[in-house]
């Protein structure tokens, strides 16, 4: 009974952060990383690149699901009490917060710095020298103008449809004939051409640039011969992007998808962004056009749609102004000339991108292509980089007369086009391709490679916590394992044959599958450590993952947390569970690092009275993770591996550069540093990866040496 | 290469399984995969009597994505049997004609008798267990969809074996139609086959101490969530067992449970769960017919029974228990019911044997129909039982009629048929015994001249030849019996079925006494 009651009390709201509004609070710790001073310039613009691509993408699905929500009556609170027209009312209030703190970042910091740095970026035409200014009309007769599409707006030509995210200029039109009417215009900023163009300067050393709408807005007048353009201005519209497609009505589900991609398009507006300091009138009638609500008019102080920043980061020249960039290192203890089986025969290898290198991953795949003795290879893939290389082994291996089965999931957000166009080139060079599972979205990332050896077939398992992505791979950390274990062999095995739509086994060996046992096994494993902690042991739960959510997760966290386990959370995103509540959550400590790399690995760690279990594995814990989709959580069993695995952990909770704290209202502060060494996590990998390679290559190097010649030992103090 | 890599598919009634394995002498029976597509042919076949081509289309879709796998791992052989579904099923042969159009793949029919005893082959597997568990009295619970299977075990032999014609899903279709009918659902069920077991309690059962029953089939998935983790030791092949009390636990909760609820407290659907109640019944009924202490969940499918027969077929693997015996050993059982395991028939078999061995190289048959011929003497005169007149034909009806495991319906008909003829009964190919193919009746032809000869030299059922050496020289094989008994009668009387022996073989036969020292 006290138990029970103990229960009731643990989802109450008050325990329970709001989801969208943690995200916001993760969006800030973005955005402190593009105030950081102590970062070069290029790599400030490039965080504040990333909150604006991120808000962008949180208005399109987030807000767009909670308006859908609301349009639809549906006012049932969320596990912190609040109901989609409250969270629609704070983040509003919120985002606003947001942008104007972008902005002052851009005006305040950016550009003074940019201008010590000799670089002159143009927001306003007007503020063009005269050859400048000749140049730039020059530029828009030749360049520009050829392909706009002006649309104006009057009594028999109806408001256009504007598409999602483009760049527009609005302009207040007054007729040459009737100095009373006021027509409305509107043409969209061309995508095809670069939004920053480089622009003569009026000082040597100095290089200036103006933004593409600039152009086009000085040069208005001339798309609207007949009229008299009053006043123009730069405006964006946000549209519902959350793709719902109903999969019991949909015959075929590439169809659908490659049309709801179009519909996409033209969504309800939920978001305007324009340009402040512009005629009212302009602003009315596109409120009244786009029938939207004045909580989602965003009035922009600068240039709209940040992302241009960028673009900016990839200008040539600005090294200097940039982080040295990192180069992954090859695989400690992994050679380049052997095959890899061989390799992996003899233990399993762990990988952890992008300090080290994704090469390992993209040859496992290029070599059973053409290995004779491999006769099958499966792999799912959820977000593939454009030319991978990974698909072009497997339309080889097809080719090669191996049997080939992708699973290509069309559902992942933002990438169906992408993921069509290689769908159906790997059907037509002989692969069979499985699009998806209905209802579930297969997020899981694993590779399995069948082989006949001497004694046997063997099976070599790729399992990972990122993308088949040889390009994200760049940029998210990741782990991966790549192992020939029977057991785990077995389990991949069955995790494709359940993929392909037979019944699933009857158990499983090592692998822990979602959407049926894996939030089981998370709970086993959580409670496993307060039952511990209840016997007076030592219990510990280390826990790292993009977003913690899920609220019977949160709960036995909190009841873990009551017996006496020591949980530390690294949650680099979203997290709905609030640390250090008396009597609730005093044992949890949560800590997000927002770093250079995208932390994306998923690592759980359990003490387990001192048998020590580490997990990896692609699910968050998130309900949309452990019931939506197919993961997999995968054990490192190799005491060595296990080791490497839980000093990632601890570099993590030692960092004390790029981790944030979350308190328990909600908010996040830098850790304070006072007695604590300087470690920042990610670079401890970078130059951990960069010694361990040189350390291999001079082992290679010293091999090589002592096949021609006798090397004398000597004190090894004397060296040091 | 030191393996092959086999596919074994089982077109059940219930599902279609494949699973593929590695069977090498070094590490014997090794299973790679298995693949498992429910598809219920059982229900079609039992309510219909026959199986749509729909259907049919879709298990040769099935079987096709089979192929893809058998690809996988480059398995070349394989051995595809469909049992009761498709063997009940009234367009069967011209089914089983479409599916190796439309797929290549041969699927083979396999009698019941076949099938179980295939089971109990693949129990062998996991030999230890077997071994232990059935050394003390074992009945083997085998709950298929269409029937059930009982099979006796004990001293390590197989007593003998029933089939019910009772299985799950035929239990549930049959009687959900009467479920508004009745409060007492159970007591339905309970009624149905209640006395069936009873009868296989009363011939086998009683005066006989039984320890363990071990269930076989897929249908005991839903039971098995009631093991809890800790009665599972690792590297103990038979990890799953529950005792008698704990068993009447979890059936009381079963059957007071609502099917939604069992539905979620098992994760299972709740077609799954409909066949629950059903099986649990069954292995009550036969917990209270055997007494037995334990029940032990062994997991094992048809498939494990094919590859086992495919290893020992390839001598990849030396059989741990010896199923030959098993099967001679619940023929002499069967005999056992019908008063004729006798003297008689115990010296007729050694004779029979001991010329069947000694001209091996001129009638070319292999152990299968030494096997053959060993059954039909063991019950050869089981037609006694019946009327003392007529025994061939009534013999010739009981074994047709009587389940033997392990043998085919084919086989079946081959050891009746030892029984019904003798040598001057036996007719002229395509005169009296339509049906048989020509090399059957050649196969005949040669069992049921040494038949004869056997019998006729225990004729007077004295067991006077008790002990012959074989000479075959020249064509001529010289039976030297070692007794002091006069055998003028035998030697009288063996001229008759001695020239039918010689038209069959081209062998001469003499008998003649061992000369005293």
């Amino acid at each position: 009974m006290g138990k029970k009651q103990n229960k009731l009390a643990l989802d109450n709201p008050q325990y329970y952060t709001n989801r969208e509004l943690s995200w916001l609070e993760f969006n800030y710790r973005v955005l402190k990383e593009a105030k950081d001073k102590t970062l070069p310039l290029f790599e400030r613009m490039k965080f504040l690149s990333i909150t604006a691509s991120n808000l962008d993408e949180f208005f399109m699905i987030r807000v767009a699901s909670l308006k859908d929500m609301v349009n639809a009556d549906y006012d049932k609170p969320d596990i912190s009490g609040m109901t989609p027209k409250q969270q629609l009312s704070a983040i509003s209030k919120q985002t606003h917060e947001l942008v104007t703190a972008q902005y002052n970042t851009l005006n305040r910091s950016f550009l003074p710095l940019l201008k010590q740095n000799k670089i002159h970026l143009i927001l306003k035409h007007e503020d063009l020298s005269k050859e400048q200014a000749h140049f730039v009309d020059h530029y828009f007769k030749k360049n520009v103008y050829p392909v706009l599409t002006p649309m104006a707006v009057d009594s028999s030509r109806p408001f256009p449809l504007i598409r999602n995210k483009t760049l527009n200029i609005a302009a207040l039109l007054l007729d040459h004939s009737d100095a009373s009417v006021f027509d409305f215009a509107t043409v969209q900023v061309p995508d095809v051409l670069p939004r920053i163009i480089e622009i003569p300067s009026e000082e040597k050393e100095v290089r200036s640039y103006i933004l593409l709408e600039q152009i086009i807005e000085r040069n208005i007048q001339k798309l609207f011969l007949n009229h008299k353009v009053i006043d123009a201005t730069p405006y964006r519209i946000m549209r519902n992007a959350d793709l719902s497609i109903d999969e019991d009505e949909a015959a075929d589900l590439l169809v659908e998808i490659e049309k709801q991609i179009k519909r996409r398009q033209w969504g309800e507006a939920i978001r305007l962004e324009i340009e402040t300091d512009k005629d009212e009138r302009l602003q009315r009638m596109l409120k009244v056009a786009l029938d939207i609500n004045d909580d989602y008019i965003f009035s922009i102080r600068g240039p709209l749609d940040l992302t241009f920043l960028m673009k900016m980061y990839s200008l040539d020249g600005y090294d200097h102004l940039k982080a040295p960039s990192y180069h992954s290192q090859p695989v400690k203890g992994l050679s380049q000339e052997e095959d890899l089986f061989s390799q992996i025969k003899r233990g399993d290898i762990l990988l952890h991108h992008p300090y080290q290198t994704f090469d390992p991953v993209v040859d496992f795949v290029r070599q059973a292509a053409t290995d004779p003795n491999v006769l099958a290879i499966k792999q799912t893939l959820y977000r593939v980089s454009s030319n991978s290389p990974i698909i072009a082994s497997l339309a080889l291996a097809a080719e090669n007369g191996k049997q080939v089965s992708v699973l290509v999931e069309l559902k992942a957000r933002f990438d169906e086009e992408n993921n069509i166009i290689w769908a159906k080139k790997l059907e037509k060079a002989g692969c069979h391709v499985i699009y998806g599972l209905k209802g579930l979205k297969t997020h899981s990332k694993i590779t399995l490679v069948v082989r006949q050896e001497e004694d046997g077939i063997r099976r070599y398992v790729h399992l990972g916590t990122g993308n088949y992505n040889d390009s994200t791979a760049k940029l998210y950390t990741d782990t991966g394992l790549l192992t020939c274990s029977t057991k785990i062999g077995e389990d991949a095995t069955a995790v494709f044959n359940m993929l392909s739509g037979y019944s699933e086994p009857e158990s499983w060996n090592k692998l822990s599958v979602a959407p049926f046992w894996l939030r089981d096994k998370f709970l086993y494993l959580i409670n496993r450590e307060a039952d511990h902690a209840r016997k007076g042991k030592e219990a510990r739960i280390i826990a790292k993952m993009n977003s913690l959510c899920d609220q019977k997760i949160i709960m036995a966290l909190y009841e873990a947390s009551q017996a006496g386990v020591k949980i530390d959370l690294i949650v680099r995103g979203i997290c709905c569970l609030k640390p250090g509540i008396e009597g609730v959550s005093d044992n949890i400590t949560v800590r997000s690092i927002v770093g250079n790399f995208l932390e994306h690995a998923r690592i759980f760690y359990f003490l387990n009275d001192k048998f020590e279990e580490v997990y990896m594995g692609s699910a968050d814990w998130m309900p949309r993770n452990l019931d939506k989709r197919v993961e997999i959580l995968f054990p490192i069993e190799d005491e060595q591996l296990k080791k490497e695995a839980i000093q990632i952990l601890e570099i993590q909770l030692a960092d004390t550069v790029k981790a944030h704290i979350l308190k328990q209202d909600g908010s996040y502060e830098k850790v304070d540093r006072r007695g604590k060494p300087i470690l920042c996590a990610q670079d401890y990998f970078c130059q951990k990866a960069i010694k361990d390679a040189k350390a291999a290559k001079a082992v290679k190097k010293d091999f090589k040496q002592n096949q021609r010649t006798f090397q004398p030992m000597t004190n090894p103090e004397e060296n040091e | 290469m030191a393996y092959s890599t086999f596919a074994a598919i089982d077109v059940g009634s219930n599902e279609l399984t494949m699973k593929i394995y590695q069977v090498s002498k070094k590490d014997g029976i090794h299973e790679l995969d298995c693949i498992r597509h429910t598809i219920e042919l059982g229900s079609e076949s039992y309510r219909y009597g026959k199986i749509s081509h729909q259907t049919i289309h879709e298990v040769c879709q099935i079987l096709n994505d089979f192929q893809k796998k058998m690809k996988e791992y480059k398995a070349t052989e394989y051995t595809a049997y469909a049992t009761s579904a498709i063997r009940e099923a009234s367009n069967n042969i011209l089914l089983l004609d479409q599916i190796k159009l439309e797929t290549g793949i041969k699927v083979k029919i396999v009698s019941n008798s076949e099938q179980r005893f295939l089971s109990c082959r693949a129990l062998s597997l996991k030999e230890d267990s077997f071994a232990r568990l059935i050394e003390k009295g074992a009945v083997i619970v085998d709950i298929g969809s269409g029937s059930i299977q009982l099979t006796l075990f004990d001293h390590s032999y197989l007593i003998a074996t029933q089939n019910i014609r009772l299985g799950s899903i035929r239990i549930r279709d049959l009687l959900s139609s009467m479920e508004d009918q009745t409060e007492d659902f159970q007591g339905v069920i309970k009624e149905y086959i209640y006395n069936d077991i009873e009868t296989f309690r009363h011939f086998y059962l009683e005066n006989r101490k039984i320890d363990n029953i071990i269930c076989i089939g897929e249908r005991l998935h839903g039971l098995s969530y009631y093991l809890k983790p800790s009665e599972v030791k690792e590297n103990d092949s038979f990890p799953e067992s529950i005792s008698q009390s704990r068993f009447e636990k979890i059936f009381q909760h079963i059957s007071n449970a609502k099917q939604s609820e069992l539905c979620e407290e098992l994760g299972l659907s709740k077609e799954q769960v409909s066949l629950l109640l059903p099986t649990a019944l069954i292995y009550r009924l036969v917990f209270k017919a055997s007494n037995a202490k334990n029940m032990w969940f062994s997991g094992v499918t048809l498939c494990d029974g094919i590859v086992e027969e495919f290893a020992e077929r390839k001598e990849k693997l030396l059989p741990k228990h010896r199923f030959t015996e098993d099967i001679v050993s619940a023929s002499r059982n069967i005999a056992l019911r019908y008063c004729c395991n006798t003297n008689h028939s115990k010296n007729v078999e050694y004779l029979a044997l001991e010329l069947f061995d000694s001209i091996r190289k001129y009638h070319g048959l292999g152990n299968r129909e030494r096997l053959l011929l060993q059954i039909a003497v063991i019950l050869h005169n089981c037609g006694e039982f019946v009327n003392m007149n007529a025994v061939a034909d009534n013999s010739y009806h009981i074994v047709l009629s009587t389940e033997i495991i392990g043998l085919s319906h084919a086989e079946r008909e081959i050891v009746a048929n030892i029984t019904r003829y003798d040598y001057a009964s036996f007719p002229k190919y395509n005169h009296d015994i339509h049906g048989l193919s020509q090399e059957t009746y050649i196969k005949l032809s040669k069992l049921i001249a040494i038949m004869s000869v056997a019998n006729i030299l225990d004729k007077s059922h004295r067991q006077k030849i008790s002990d012959v050496s074989m000479i075959l020289k020249d064509r001529l094989l010289t039976i030297r019996a070692n007794t002091l008994e006069d055998i003028t009668l035998e030697k009288g009387l063996l001229c008759k079925p001695a020239a039918f022996f010689e038209n069959v073989f081209g062998i001469q036969l003499v008998l003649t006494k061992r000369r005293e020292k």
